[in-house]
């Protein structure tokens, strides 16, 4: 299983429609007394992979999770693929199906096998028969190496397994655009690689991806741009080169300083 | 001293108590159910107009006797012109309906409680990832989060079941042929209460440890735990190879 399968994979998942294209501006939220976000703007070109990194606390897995609706915003508007995210449910509902998203601690349907967890969505959601259903999770289980575990059940497999089920489960959705929230950080350093290995794989593809994390070995080998959040705003955008290399504010270079330690 | 020839000459009259036990007991738990289900949602919600209402439904019924709860229902209603005159009274008026609808009443209180507190207990994250494919909420009320909450309800309903199976003796009190009601006539006629008691109690006993039994082999059948120490056969290569 090479990289390059699990790229063309996510080539013909991510050019099935021309876009993949998300644009925020001016989005706000705030949680009780906590302003979350701040007047965030970005916009995200089709196919770009971003990398939000920061501090805790500095609104960037609130930001990931108003690009789907997850959470809601106060403020402001967020646009993906052209459709606003707004209270209409089935302009949500079309944007879900057309965004994928991973989770920090996975989040797999625990009652399900690995095979239901991939067949749940596609049938449920597109209405797609068992049999096409579990043709195409059984495509994404073995890109994502995992298929030989098809009818374990997510309790039965390591972190690094679970993460990889959780990235084919999203996949078997064929989205456009895929976000990952801190997708390596609940992981045993030892399964850290597999994971990350499997989304340099993705990246390769067509598909617009935003991901929140620090990792910074991912943002240089794959990231077009990164950008670097505090206190719920957007501080600095850069290159990874440029960024890793050389941060302009004292904020960033902080930061830096500490996950380099 | 016992008197087992009694008890044994009791024992197949009592018997033919069971059934009627035992319809009780579903009918009580199935109308418990369907109204516990949209109570322990309305409990859960947020607005006030939601779990107010919920919340005192819960109170009232828990805090007062069930027996009390079956005579204002079989006694009560009849007193009150617009239920004698309703198209109802027919049902109303049949004390097997009456306790029914007081027994079943109750249990929705508590099964709404047990519900509930399920419901709470769920993960968000599993619940996000769903609304995140882009399932509904009735969806993923259906696929994701009644399935682990049933799970984590099991324990708790397995009591309300036991519970309910032996409240629906209270049915006797109001003219029904149940098991208890077929002891105290038993009784009546014999002038043997301990033997017939005691008999009736057994049986009861028989039915509450074997519908525990079971439930407890569901639960296990069902629990996350079990699930990691099942050995599915492997998937055949032939099925992951798909361009």
């Amino acid at each position: 299983m090479t990289n390059n399968a699990l790229a063309n994979s996510a080539q013909a998942a991510g050019e099935s429609g021309q876009s993949g294209q998300i644009k925020v501006v001016g989005i706000a939220k705030r949680f009780g007394p906590f302003q979350a976000l701040s007047d965030v703007n970005l916009e995200i070109a089709s196919g770009e992979k971003l990398v939000i990194c920061g501090p805790s606390g500095s609104g960037k897995s609130t930001l990931i999770r108003c690009m789907n609706g997850i959470e809601g915003h106060d403020a402001g508007t967020v646009v993906v693929n052209g459709i606003p995210l707004d209270k209409v449910k089935a302009n949500r509902d079309q944007i879900r199906r057309e965004v994928g998203m991973v989770f920090q601690s996975f989040n797999l349907f625990p009652h399900m096998s690995v095979l239901e967890n991939c067949l749940l969505a596609p049938m449920s959601v597109k209405g797609m028969s068992r049999r096409d259903a579990k043709d195409v999770a059984m495509h994404f289980l073995s890109r994502v190496r995992i298929a030989e575990q098809a009818l374990k059940y997510p309790s039965q497999l390591s972190g690094g397994q679970q993460q990889r089920v959780a990235i084919a489960r999203a996949m078997c959705m064929k989205p456009k655009i895929l976000l990952l929230d801190e997708p390596t950080s609940a992981l045993d350093p030892e399964m850290v690689k597999e994971v990350l290995d499997t989304m340099v794989g993705l990246a390769q593809g067509g598909m617009t991806m935003v991901c929140v994390t620090h990792e910074m070995g991912f943002a240089r080998e794959v990231a077009d741009r990164v950008i670097f959040m505090d206190r719920g705003s957007i501080v600095e955008e850069a290159p990874p080169e440029e960024f890793f290399g050389n941060p302009k504010t004292p904020r960033a270079q902080d930061f830096l300083a500490q996950i380099l330690r | 001293m016992l008197d087992f020839q009694l008890m044994s000459d009791a024992f197949p009259k009592l018997m033919g108590g069971v059934g009627l036990t035992g319809k009780l007991s579903i009918l009580i738990l199935l109308l418990g159910m369907m109204l516990a289900i949209p109570i322990a949602y309305a409990r859960n919600a947020q607005s006030v107009w939601l779990h107010g209402p919920a919340n005192a439904y819960i109170l009232l019924i828990r805090g007062i006797p069930s027996l009390l709860q079956v005579f204002m229902v079989y006694y009560g209603l009849g007193q009150l012109d617009f239920v004698r005159h309703s198209a109802l009274w027919p049902i109303l008026r049949d004390p097997f309906w009456c306790v029914i609808i007081a027994l079943g009443l109750n249990s929705a209180a508590y099964t709404a409680e047990i519900i509930s507190g399920a419901l709470r207990l769920i993960a968000k994250g599993p619940v996000e990832a769903a609304y995140a494919l882009g399932l509904s909420w009735f969806q993923t009320q259906r696929k994701v989060t009644i399935p682990l909450a049933i799970r984590a309800a099991l324990p708790a309903y397995e009591n309300e079941i036991i519970l309910t199976v032996k409240a629906t003796s209270l049915a006797s009190t109001v003219t029904l042929m149940d098991l208890t009601g077929v002891a105290r006539l038993e009784v009546a006629n014999t002038y043997a209460p301990y033997e017939i008691f005691l008999t009736a109690g057994a049986i009861y006993f028989c039915i509450t440890t074997t519908l525990s039994w079971l439930l407890r082999r569901l639960e296990q059948r069902l629990s996350l735990e079990h699930m990691k120490t099942l050995n599915p056969t492997p998937l055949q290569q032939t099925e992951t190879v798909h361009a």
